[in-house]
């Protein structure tokens, strides 16, 4: 059946039946002032007939003027920031005044429930997680996630590593997927924007693994591009019954985000500038050389074959050493020459919000120029929006923005490679007895420490010399139209059409010049590699919401509402590769171009829902239903319609007789619900692959893969249940919320024996479960004054199993072998289980075991606010307890024999602790780099000043609004860790293995001083 | 009211446009999907070509694999100990090598090629343009590699068996075979494949590379087919063939004899008559990998010198320098001394400063079989056949005239062990890297007479007898019984 048809009918049966059911009435209208307890008017707050969708607005004044229908009507006012209000209207009565509380808890606020829907945060039937811009922006970090972390109960958030620029992921409630999506769905005022990750080119030099590029390129996931100052709030759809309305691209989570947008009034400016600079958080350290003695053992390294130090392997490293260290060594702190930089960080942001009329418009610019601690590195964001809405008439909405950046990342070389290029990798291995710095003249010394010049390099050089650019153009717009068919005071029917688009061009460059030392090695000096990306997504939806409020005592309202969604995500990457350079040109062309990369991609979506949900009791009862059939391009079957239901309901305990004098509110909540994630690109596909070429002919060979045109989405369903508590005026709040997700129909890798002569085959199977719990308390402990603290704790812990799989037990794809730790998937068993070779019981045989657990015993953020007079303090402690880090950067320390606890003694007399590791893991026992990722940080500090008005009059003529503000991100560090932070990941953004640490880009503590002037 | 349902009309006929299920259907432009691909044009040259990547993509791997096993040489990467010790020293202390290290390779590789080879032979089979000539000839050239490829398994894993047969459904496990039963099946293949050769006309239905030269069409690749028969046959006589497969592979040299003409060869140019892999720089091709240029940690045992002291091979076989006291010219040709000397990572191994310079070019090509080996191999079957006097004149013939020595100092009265003794010498430099030096060890139970670097401590040396499975093969047949559980791990 056409789809165009069934919309057609089921829309005009859906007019016809709304239409006979509602009847006329004359309305009047009601006029009043809004403002803030104490006397300020309020501007934009909304004021609406309760149970209504459409309201007005105040103005620059609190004034407000709306019309309503005759007879007596429940006003309802709203304010970002303050507790909302209801007030009963007399027939008669043509004025109402409201004065509006400060919500500091944040209780208020209204949650997403659909494509055109949503609720009162109050009445929400699922967990909540809002952040609104405050709470965000309170400390500037590299990217949006980092500013997210510790703020949303049940995600998890990780950077990657300390490069500027960014790189981060989310994970919300435990990895969902084996092989499939593993990021959340991210939307921006209704576009589904893309978070791509794109490698640019540094592993056509770093040679970490193969290709051009690679997943160890510590590239960004695009959620960089983003202007945290833009946002005004950012909303984390958690459970399946809640990311249900995603359909199948949703078992991560999604993510809302909303920018800013106009208020009536007056234009108002804000100009905020901030300076900042970061310095190395935690150095490794490295052991220092006393003499010759220590460098070059007394007995000669080249006859007795049995030295546990590398380089001293090379003959003609010794006479240099021996240069190097008469009579003593000089020890270098080459951590802190490579990564000591403190250049200053700058950012500007300049935004204008205001309205006239039926306009109101949001526009904002910003630059910010992030140095990187490492020589050589650094990012630079330039971003300009524009937010527009406009009324036409009384009855249609538009609104529309759209945003422009430039995002330049120089992010330098961190990670695995095996080119002897990364710094920290190097650092394991070179001993720091030479100066290696560049010299005057710009040149550098040539690294002697190891045999031959293979595979070594001066890391100072690689840093200085080495280009690893990236640079994005990035347009997003957004559009939606909405229009008010039908407004009775019963009835109210809205459509809208709402689209999207988000496209980029990520162009990476890197550039190995012909001269550096490790250049040579494979007989053509040079490399450069060139890496162009275009992304195009576009997302639309049409949707019809009616919203029925019948004069019934025991209904509140109902909105029905039901739509469909399309959408398209194309990427074309074209890489190519060159060795053998001309000198001094860092093009491809010139050079043998040895690899050619042309890959493109498109999915396309489509999907059809409906949508209930109800309040009832005096909105005490709140019930929601609804479902999403979705069909894609990437299934198997490309017209079956796979269909995600959900449904939740809660009831807030208003008056509970037991307790009345302790408690405000009990709220119980239950949600069930499926939603999905569909097949990658091509794993319908039984697939041929270009063989390449020999002798001139060209090949084609079984892809070792094989698809299965069966394939179909992933399917998540989950039980959320959860209690939200209120106490003492809504002084202390509690959010327990317990989740009990199974992700069947998994997509997975069938192995196939080796002697099949194909190594894979795509199916469904199989289940994963996360049952987690998430505890939340929000309190005012004190307020006495000026004097106010607020306090928030978060706490979650999950613990995530492999219930069953079809497949014989296997190792995730996407990290490296037993001797260095990753994740199986065995069934009955937890997936976060770390698996390393490890010997069974004293000097038993070495098996790949279980030795450790990656999933933290729990993580608990604890954030505190004071203020007294203009003064805030925020700060936000992050504990992480648990989670097990493969900690490979001292594995090649220890390989390297640099470890600076390498004269530390060890019960063993003559063995040092660094070489009794190293010898425990080169005898199969891998345990002693599985290392517990416990730590404490101090995520995030603020002082801050707010100016009083009559200084802000003194010193800034014009100016409403001064502050002043000292933050800090990461300042204190509390780990047992060895390396430079368990948080870390070689391989950047994955579903599992995000425990490797491998000479990553340091952790860097980073300060900002911040002025923002508001007029 | 009706503004409303026209505007509502209007969306949902926007929203069902953009709703047609004809927009699911995306291509993949990325890689064909096997059904267009088996029907477009030139698909079988296509698949053919892909058949002899696939085979030269393993070699490279077998020659370092075999190499470091058999002491031949190492690779020495500095900042990855495991192409050492995964080789040399396998897991710790307990002279084994890791089935889920690196020291897994020729397995998976030549069995993906005999995948390929199966769907080749049904789509030549069904393509009705293809006379009976033509479809025999193509289907003797892909069973003829097919063997080969078997043969690198078997050579590889010796008596742990090999499958043999593959399963049209790569999900169901196929039985695994003793090295008797896979010997046979080589051999039987051969032969097969040499009739199919025989009667395939005079030309192939596709264009072969250019390192068949000389060996391109039905009648000549007969020829290729012939030397990998004789090579299959003498590794049964000595894993368990005995005198029938001595006989067997006599007459198959016999047979190649037309191509490659080993009887009469006495120049490098006679010796290097045979079939090769080829290599280039272009984009899209391979370069050799394992050259001088392309892999500087591709190193020689310390154990060539001129008159390195402890090797076995160098007593009783003759003078190894030439008469002016130079050394053998295979030596000087095939091995670069480095300046410096290179050692492994972290004591894995001893410094050598000699580095492999079989392969100077990264466009050098390697040989599959050449007709230097076939005249040792001609050595060999002859002693097998009781022919010492003509063993030791077809391995005098490599000795004086390639590598510029005296005559050998063994006569047909030695004792047989002398007289191999002698052939594995010459092997040794003739047919460095290879791929042969560790398999002729062991086919002559004398894997304990190659020199281990290190004899104590966690990192001591040990020589692998057979390469393991890889894990995923032990996996999969985790609860099977009888043949097909396999030889485990």
């Amino acid at each position: 059946m056409g789809t165009r048809k069934l919309v057609s009918a089921i829309l005009a049966l859906f007019l016809t039946v709304v239409g006979t059911t509602a009847s006329a009435q004359g309305t009047r209208e009601i006029t009043g002032k809004i403002t803030q307890v104490g006397g300020a008017p309020l501007v934009d707050a909304n004021v609406s007939v309760l149970g209504q969708a459409l309201g007005a607005r105040s103005n620059g004044e609190g004034e407000y003027r709306l019309r309503v229908p005759q007879g007596e009507v429940t006003i309802l006012v709203r304010a970002i920031g303050y507790k909302r209000q209801t007030t009963r209207v007399g027939a008669s009565q043509s004025t109402a005044d409201f004065s509006l509380e400060k919500d500091v808890l944040q209780l208020e606020g209204v949650t997403v429930t659909g494509q055109a829907t949503t609720m009162d945060k109050r009445n929400a039937s699922t967990a909540v997680a809002l952040v609104n811009t405050d709470e965000l922006n309170r400390v500037p970090a590299r990217s949006i996630e980092n500013q997210l972390s510790g703020k949303v109960l049940g995600a998890r958030i990780f950077e990657n590593n300390g490069a500027p620029g960014g790189g981060a992921q989310i994970q919300i409630r435990g990895a969902t997927s084996i092989l499939g999506q593993g990021d959340p769905l991210y939307v921006i005022d209704g576009v589904i924007v893309s978070n791509a990750t794109i490698p640019n080119g540094l592993n056509s030099i770093s040679r970490a693994g193969g290709g051009i590029g690679g997943g160890q390129d510590n590239a960004v996931n695009r959620l960089a591009d983003l202007n945290p100052s833009d946002i005004e709030s950012i909303e984390v759809l958690k459970s399946a019954a809640a990311s249900a309305i995603y359909g199948s691209r949703a078992t991560n989570g999604v993510v809302v985000i909303t920018t800013k947008r106009g208020r009536s009034g007056a234009p108002s400016w804000s100009v905020v500038q901030r300076i900042g600079t970061a310095a190395l958080a935690r150095k490794i350290g490295f052991r220092k050389f006393a003499d010759i003695s220590e460098l070059v053992p007394a007995d000669d390294p080249l006859t007795s074959g049995n030295e546990s130090i590398t380089w001293v392997g090379n003959a003609a490293a010794i006479p240099v050493a021996q240069a190097l260290c008469n009579p003593t060594c000089t020890n270098y702190d080459y951590e802190q020459q490579l990564y000591g930089r403190t250049d200053p960080t700058w950012e500007t942001l300049l935004s204008t919000r205001g309205g006239a009329g039926n306009t109101r418009y949001f526009a904002s610019v910003s630059d910010k120029q992030e140095a990187g601690i490492m020589l050589n590195t650094g990012a630079r964001r330039t971003a300009g929006r524009f937010n527009l809405d406009q009324t036409i008439g009384t009855k249609l909405n538009l609104s529309g923005g759209l945003g422009v950046t430039r995002n330049f990342l120089q992010r330098g070389i961190s990670n695995n490679n095996n080119a002897g290029i990364s710094p920290t990798y190097d650092l394991g291995y070179i001993p720091h007895v030479i100066d290696l710095r560049k010299r005057a003249d710009g040149t550098y010394p040539v690294n002697p420490f190891y045999a031959g010049g293979s595979s070594v390099s001066n890391p100072f050089a690689n840093s200085y010399e080495i280009v690893n650019d990236e640079e994005v153009w990035r347009q997003t717009g957004n559009f939606r139209a909405a229009y008010e068919i039908f407004s009775r005071a019963q009835h109210n029917i809205n459509i809208s059409y709402n689209g999207g688009v988000d496209r980029y061009q990520q162009e990476g460059l890197a550039y190995s010049p012909p001269f550096l030392q490790f250049e040579p090695n494979d007989g053509q000096s040079g490399t450069a590699s060139l890496a162009s990306s275009q992304v195009f997504q576009f997302n639309q939806s049409v949707n019809a919401v009616w919203t029925w409020t019948p004069a019934l005592a025991w209904i509140g309202n109902l909105t029905t509402s039901f739509g469909g969604t399309s959408e398209e995500q194309t990427q074309r990457t074209y890489r190519t590769l060159a060795r053998g350079l001309l000198p001094t040109l860092p093009v491809t062309q010139g050079g043998n171009v040895t690899a050619v990369e042309d890959n493109r991609q498109t999915v396309r979506d489509q999907s059809l829902y409906l949508n209930e949900q109800a309040l009832f009791l005096d909105e005490k009862l709140s019930v929601a239903a609804g479902l999403r059939a979705d069909r894609s391009s990437v299934n198997g079957d490309r017209e079956k319609y796979y269909i995600f239901p959900k449904y939740s309901a809660s009831y807030r305990f208003t008056e509970p007789t037991w307790a009345t004098q302790y408690t405000d509110e009990i709220k119980i909540r239950a949600a069930w619900g499926q939603s999905g994630n569909r097949p990658r690109f091509g794993d319908r596909d039984l697939l041929y692959n270009n063989g390449g070429l020999i002798g001139g002919l060209g090949s084609l060979v079984s892809a070792g893969t094989v698809g299965n045109p069966q394939i179909k989405p992933e399917v998540m369903t989950e039980t959320e249940i959860g209690l939200d508590l209120s106490f003492l005026s809504q002084r202390l709040n509690f959010e327990i919320t317990n989740y009990n997700r199974s992700i069947s129909d998994l997509l997975l890798t069938y192995p196939l024996p080796p002697s099949s002569g194909l190594v894979q085959k795509i199916i469904n199977g199989g289940e994963l479960s996360v049952k987690g719990w998430e505890f939340g308390i929000t309190a005012v402990p004190l307020q006495r004054g000026e004097f106010t603290w607020t306090s928030r704790v978060n706490f979650q812990a999950n613990k995530q199993m492999v219930e069953n799989i079809p497949v014989p037990s296997f190792a995730v794809p996407g990290s490296f072998g037993s001797t260095y730790g990753r994740n199986r998937i065995v069934s009955g068993q937890r997936s976060t289980w770390v698996w390393a070779n490890a010997p069974l019981g004293v000097a038993g045989a070495v098996r790949d075991t279980i030795v450790g657990d990656a999933n933290p015993s729990h993580q608990t953020q604890f954030s505190n606010d004071l203020s007294w007079k203009s003064w805030t303090v925020t700060t936000l402690l992050d504990w992480r307890n648990g989670g097990t880090v493969s900690n490979m950067t001292m594995n090649l320390w220890d390989e390297g024999g640099n470890s600076r606890d390498y004269n530390r003694a060890s019960g063993t007399p003559g063995v040092s602790v660094s070489d009794e590791r190293y010898a425990a893991f080169s005898s199969g026992d891998s345990r002693v780099y599985m290392q517990p990722g416990t730590y404490l940080k101090l995520r995030e500090v603020t002082l801050s000043w707010q100016a009083p008005s009559d200084f802000t009059n003194k010193f800034l003529r014009g100016a409403k609004d001064l502050r002043l503000s000292l933050s800090g991100r990461n300042l204190f560090v509390k780990t047992d860790y060895w390396s430079y932070d368990p948080e870390f990941n070689n391989f950047g953004n994955t579903n599992f293995n995000r425990f490797i640490d491998l000479a990553p880009f340091p952790t860097s503590r980073q300060f900002f001083f911040s002025v923002d002037i508001g007029y | 009211m009706k503004k409303g349902l026209l505007i509502g009309l209007a969306a949902a006929t926007v929203l069902g446009t953009a709703c047609s299920a004809d927009r699911l259907t995306v291509p993949n432009p990325n890689t064909a999907t096997q059904d267009a691909a088996q029907g477009a044009q030139g698909a079988l040259q296509l698949q053919v070509t892909g058949i002899f990547r696939q085979l030269r993509g393993g070699r490279g791997a077998q020659i370092t694999a075999t190499a470091r096993f058999g002491r031949e040489g190492y690779i020495y990467t500095p900042n990855e100990g495991r192409n050492t010790s995964h080789y040399l020293i396998g897991l710790s202390g307990q002279n084994r090598l890791d089935p889920a290290g690196f020291a897994v390779g020729i397995f998976g590789g030549p069995y993906g090629n005999i995948r390929d080879i199966f769907v080749t032979q049904a789509a030549i089979a069904g393509n009705a343009n293809l006379t009976a000539a033509q479809k025999s000839a193509a289907s003797g050239a892909l069973r003829t590699v097919e063997a080969l490829e078997l043969l690198y398994v078997i050579s590889s894993r010796d008596t742990l068996g090999a499958v043999v047969q593959l399963q049209p459904d790569p999900q169901v496990l196929a039985p695994f075979v003793t090295r008797d039963s896979t010997y046979r099946y080589i051999l039987n293949t051969l032969d097969a494949a040499h009739a199919e050769l025989l009667a395939g006309g005079a030309a192939f239905p596709f264009t072969l590379h250019s390192g068949f030269a000389g060996f391109n069409t039905p009648a000549t690749f007969a020829h290729f087919n012939r030397a990998i028969t004789a090579r299959a046959a003498a590794y049964y006589a000595t894993s368990g063939g005995g005198a029938t497969a001595w006989t067997r592979a006599a007459a198959a040299l016999a047979a190649a004899n037309a191509g490659f003409a080993h009887t009469t060869a006495t120049s490098a140019a006679n010796m290097n008559v045979g079939v090769y892999h080829v290599y280039s720089l272009s984009t899209g091709d391979a370069a050799n990998g394992i050259d001088r240029i392309g892999n500087q940690d591709f190193l020689v045992h310390p154990s060539y010198a001129p008159n390195a002291i402890g090797t076995p091979e160098l007593t009783g076989t003759g003078a190894q320098l030439k008469a002016d006291n130079t050394p053998d010219n295979r030596y000087l040709s095939k091995i670069s001394v480095l300046a410096t000397a290179r050692n492994a990572p972290t004591g894995l191994g001893i410094p050598t400063n000699l580095a492999m310079n079989v392969y100077p070019t990264q466009s050098s090509s390697v040989p599959i079989i050449r007709t230097e080996e076939l005249v040792l191999l001609d050595a060999e079957i002859r002693l097998g056949l009781a022919d010492a006097a003509g063993a030791i004149a077809a391995l005098n013939r490599v000795r004086t005239n390639i590598g510029g020595l005296p005559a050998t100092t063994v006569t047909a009265a030695s004792p047989t062990a002398d007289i191999i003794t002698a052939i594995l010498y010459e092997k040794r430099f003739s047919l460095l890297a290879e791929g042969h030096r560790w398999i002729d060890h062991r086919r002559y139970g004398r894997l304990n007479l190659l020199p281990l670097d290190i004899t104590t401590g966690v990192n001591a040396h040990f020589v692998a007898r057979v390469m393991p499975l890889p894990q995923a093969e032990c996996l999969s047949r985790v609860g099977q019984t009888g043949a097909l559980a396999g030889p485990g791990c």
